[in-house]
């Protein structure tokens, strides 16, 4: 923007009229200018220039009052004070719905039913545990197993007998001649071979 | 803008409103405000839709700053004229949806103006005023004069729009804006010279005598 100048010879432009008007409009006040006092022609264009503006205000200013009659105005205060009520009531907590209470009867009583569950359940783990420690506690009496010769049919193979009871006093020596005699053939053309085989009992007197 | 003595009675009416609801008597202050709502309703009405340029976004501007209003009226000062702090709260608003139908026009492809649009059937009603020709001149011109200021930057068609729509001066625009008084003033100056370019009447160089 340039600033205001005096009486001058050259006629005002437009964008001097923008600035006198500007000035004009920003301070509330008439415009005054001492070249539009003097210039005919120029006051003329600056009436023009003015004009134009206004046609664009009342222009601008009916079209917005055409959008918004009268009726959508009274419309939008009244909404306008609605909404400031809303605002303003507390806010309600909506209870969740609730079972009827005849429902609620058909329903078996749920206490001493979980009562005689909670009991069950204890006693099926005492139970449980006590199973447990039996088996636990009888089965090392039971299950030992203890080769067995079968002279009977194979005498050779080793049998597992789990009705004999564990002899603890029997030491190494008896239980080699034990396997020893198992072993020995009842055949008599396998007797020779037998015989070159060295014995378990010759090595334990030689080691003596 | 209301002359002195609407501005006292504003500044009044919105003392009385910000006591009753300190007070707790909501509706009488309700009853207060909604004076304060019927005496600037018209002039937001029309500042929201010069900024949206559209009636129902208008609307629902105008009530959302209404009701904003009330519930923060315990921050208003008096020292500043209520339709000053409204209308602040109100361009903020408008500029807040402006912002946002942006966005939103970025995905989604409005509707072309058809038959069925709001404004085309006002124009469709038969009625009493100017001729069809007049009417249809009348339309184009607002059509271009509407086009020419959506092209101004926004502080230039703000500025424009409160000085020379609403007759603020340039304190009053500077208190709404935020904008510092000269520059509320170069704003308008340029808002003005790109006006006249856009429309076609700037075409008026000075001449020698």
């Amino acid at each position: 923007m340039t600033g205001t100048t005096g009486v001058s010879s050259e006629h005002l432009d437009d964008e001097r009229f923008a600035e006198l008007w500007t000035n004009a409009a920003a301070e509330g006040q008439p415009v005054s200018h001492p070249h539009l006092q003097g210039c005919a022609e120029c006051r003329l264009r600056f009436a023009s220039f003015t004009s134009w503006l206004e046609d664009l205000r009342v222009d601008a200013i009916a079209e917005a009052e055409a959008a918004m009659p009268a009726d959508r105005l009274a419309a939008q205060r009244s909404q306008i004070l609605r909404r400031i009520e809303a605002g303003e009531r507390p806010a309600r907590v909506i209870a969740f719905p609730k079972q009827p209470v005849e429902a609620r009867t058909a329903i078996p009583a749920p206490r001493w039913m979980m009562g005689v569950a909670a009991a069950c359940f204890i006693a099926g783990l005492g139970l449980g545990q006590m199973l447990d420690l039996g088996q636990r506690y009888l089965a090392p009496a039971v299950q030992p197993p203890q080769l067995v010769s079968n002279p009977g049919v194979v005498p050779a193979v080793a049998v597992m007998n789990p009705a004999t009871p564990a002899t603890p006093a029997t030491n190494d020596e008896a239980d080699l001649e034990e396997l020893e005699a198992a072993s020995t053939p009842r055949y008599e053309a396998l007797r020779a071979y037998d015989n070159f085989t060295p014995r378990a009992a010759d090595f334990l007197q030689s080691a003596r | 803008m209301a002359g002195t003595p609407g501005r006292e009675a504003d500044g009044v009416a919105a003392s009385a409103v910000k006591a009753m609801q300190a007070e707790g008597r909501l509706a009488e202050a309700r009853e207060r405000y909604a004076e304060l709502v019927a005496r600037h309703q018209r002039r937001a009405t029309r500042i929201a839709y010069h900024y949206v340029r559209d009636s129902a976004e208008a609307d629902e501007a105008v009530q959302d700053a209404f009701v904003k209003a009330y519930s923060h009226l315990s921050t208003f000062r008096e020292e500043l004229p209520f339709e000053v702090w409204f209308t602040r709260i109100l361009i903020n608003g408008c500029l807040d949806r402006i912002k946002a139908r942006t966005r939103r026009e970025r995905w989604i492809t409005s509707m072309p103006d058809g038959p069925g649009g709001e404004r085309d059937f006002a124009e469709r009603t038969p009625g009493h005023g100017p001729s069809p020709e007049a009417q249809l001149l009348s339309r184009e011109r607002r059509r271009q004069v509407a086009e020419a200021i959506a092209k101004l930057p926004d502080r230039q068609r703000s500025v424009f729009m409160l000085s020379h729509y609403e007759g603020c001066t340039s304190r009053e625009v500077s208190a709404m804006t935020g904008l510092n008084e000269s520059t509320v003033r170069v704003h308008l100056f340029r808002a003005i010279r790109k006006l006249r370019v856009l429309l076609g009447e700037g075409a008026a160089p000075a001449r020698e005598k």
